[in-house]
């Protein structure tokens, strides 16, 4: 989406008019959600903060500063948004993190129907290599991934030291080179 | 080979939930809010008119009384609240006087012992850094730098000055007793560096006292989460090193079971048996780099520092 037409949209919401807000959630939708799930690695919290994040679009139309580099002020809000809530319910976030690894894991979770047979094996054998991480590696290949984040936000926000960061990412990085993976970073 | 990235972002995109009504429900929801608080708005600003208009009536009496408690209350809660800052200010006044008189009564003994026995044995510097301890300690509270690891620190380093200089008299008994301290947590970090130097490893120099912490503030913001006790070993060694201002650091990086072979021996022994050598870079103001290794398990350990000698 255009600056231009990111203002548009901005100036419908100040008018109350939805459909403002909507053609932004049709552009961005995955962008947001795939930042949110970077950060807090759990679905159900992921949705929660990204229509959260919509919401909060809306009420604070009057104060984005327009034609300043829309993308980035959206990331970063989203981001906030995460880190904040991760924050706020660190152990259950940890918690429900794990418990998805250990119990259910990302394989048996639903593949859209709208893929075809070719992708859905491909995705499957992601998340086959995906759930071959420990949690912990995976949080931070999600947060880097998805969530575009640096690896000193990211020691920051786990409040571990950054060369256990970027050594469990290389640890992970390495076990998905070997499914097949590759990292351009 | 896939691009992680692409596909990843991919397979999310693939399971994009609809977010829309709920978004929808919200939005209405806040408009609603919003207009059910002008209507309030607007009843308040009537009944605040209604009350101007009725205010040279008897009535307006009455009125005016919940102004005049509310002015009560505020002058009470000002009255406590500069109470509370008188007292805060008494304590910090009271604290520093005692922290300044004990910092004076323990440098004089260890000054006096560090001038009788100045280069008549090792224990000089112990004496010396005994005598500094308080001093620092006192210059880190007037910059009024108060974070918890420095509080942390300044524990450690009392308690350092006080195994040293414990009174008069007693100064040289301890002082051996310091001097096998250092050379313990010497031995391992810049004992090559030190032999480059002539010097030799029995020849301590004692413990290289609180400047060792001016690095630790730094450190830990270049390094966030590292573990305070390895902050103080790496800063022992750059103030042993004579490091400026540390800059930069590098990732992180695991050494190769065949390239620890080319490492010192102190670095060698300095890990154990399921422990990863993990080695940073280090860059301070001055372009000088330093060769970090540390050993990790669970979190991080220092094992050795060393300064990288440019060869032309």
């Amino acid at each position: 989406m255009t600056e231009e037409a990111f203002g548009l949209c901005i100036r419908k919401i100040l008018a109350g008019d939805k459909s403002g807000l909507k053609e932004i959630y049709d552009a961005y939708l995955g962008y947001i959600y795939r930042i949110v799930y970077g950060v807090v690695g759990h679905k159900e919290d992921a949705e929660d903060i990204t229509g959260e994040f919509f919401i909060k679009l809306w009420q604070t139309a009057d104060k984005i500063n327009l034609g300043s580099g829309h993308k980035g002020y959206l990331a970063t809000v989203a981001r906030n948004m995460a880190i904040d809530h991760m924050r706020k319910h660190k152990r259950e976030v940890l918690d429900s993190f794990s418990a998805t690894e250990e119990d259910e894991g990302p394989v048996n979770e639903p593949v859209s129907e709208a893929n075809t047979e070719a992708e859905v094996i491909e995705n499957v054998a992601l998340k086959e290599a995906l759930s071959r991480l420990k949690p912990a590696e995976q949080q931070i290949v999600n947060m880097k991934i998805l969530g575009e984040m640096t690896f000193a936000e990211i020691a920051q926000i786990l409040n571990i030291p950054m060369g256990t960061v970027t050594w469990r990412y290389r640890e992970a990085i390495n076990k998905l080179r070997r499914c097949g993976y590759y990292d351009e970073s | 080979m896939m691009n992680l990235e692409i596909e990843y972002k991919n397979l999310i995109d693939s399971e994009l939930p609809d977010l829309w009504s709920k978004i929808e429900a919200g939005v209405d929801a806040y408009e609603a809010s919003k207009k059910d608080n002008n209507d309030v708005q607007i009843i308040k600003t009537e009944s605040i008119e209604e009350k101007k208009t009725a205010d040279t009536s008897e009535e307006s009496v009455l009125n005016d009384k919940p102004v005049l408690i509310r002015k009560a209350k505020r002058k009470q809660t000002i009255m406590t609240i500069g109470k509370i800052v008188a007292a805060a200010a008494v304590l910090f006044i009271v604290v520093n006087s005692v922290r300044l008189f004990n910092g004076t009564k323990n440098m004089t003994p260890s000054a006096d012992y560090a001038n009788d026995t100045a280069m008549a044995d090792g224990s000089y510097a112990t004496a010396e850094s005994a005598a500094e301890a308080p001093a620092m300690a006192d210059e880190s509270d007037d910059n009024g730098i108060i974070m918890e690891s420095e509080e942390a620190v300044e524990a450690m380093v009392e308690e350092e000055a006080d195994d040293a200089v414990p009174g008069e008299g007693m100064a040289e008994a301890s002082a051996p007793e310091t001097d096998a301290k250092n050379s313990e947590t010497q031995t391992y970090n810049y004992k090559g560096e030190r032999e480059k130097q002539g010097i030799k490893a029995d020849e301590t120099e004692g413990i290289n006292g609180p400047d060792d912490y001016m690095y630790i503030n730094r450190l830990s913001e270049i390094m966030p989460g590292l573990e305070l006790a390895t902050l103080v070993d790496i800063s022992k060694s750059l103030y042993e090193l004579k490091a400026g201002n540390i800059v930069e650091v590098s990732e992180a990086t695991e050494v190769s079971e065949q390239d620890r072979k080319a490492l010192p021996d102190e670095v060698k022994t300095g890990i154990g048996n399921n422990e990863k050598l993990i080695h940073e870079t280090l860059t301070d103001d001055k372009g000088i780099t330093y060769d970090l290794y540390m050993a990790e398990s669970d979190e991080m350990r220092f094992v050795a520092l060393y300064k990288v000698e440019k060869t032309e």
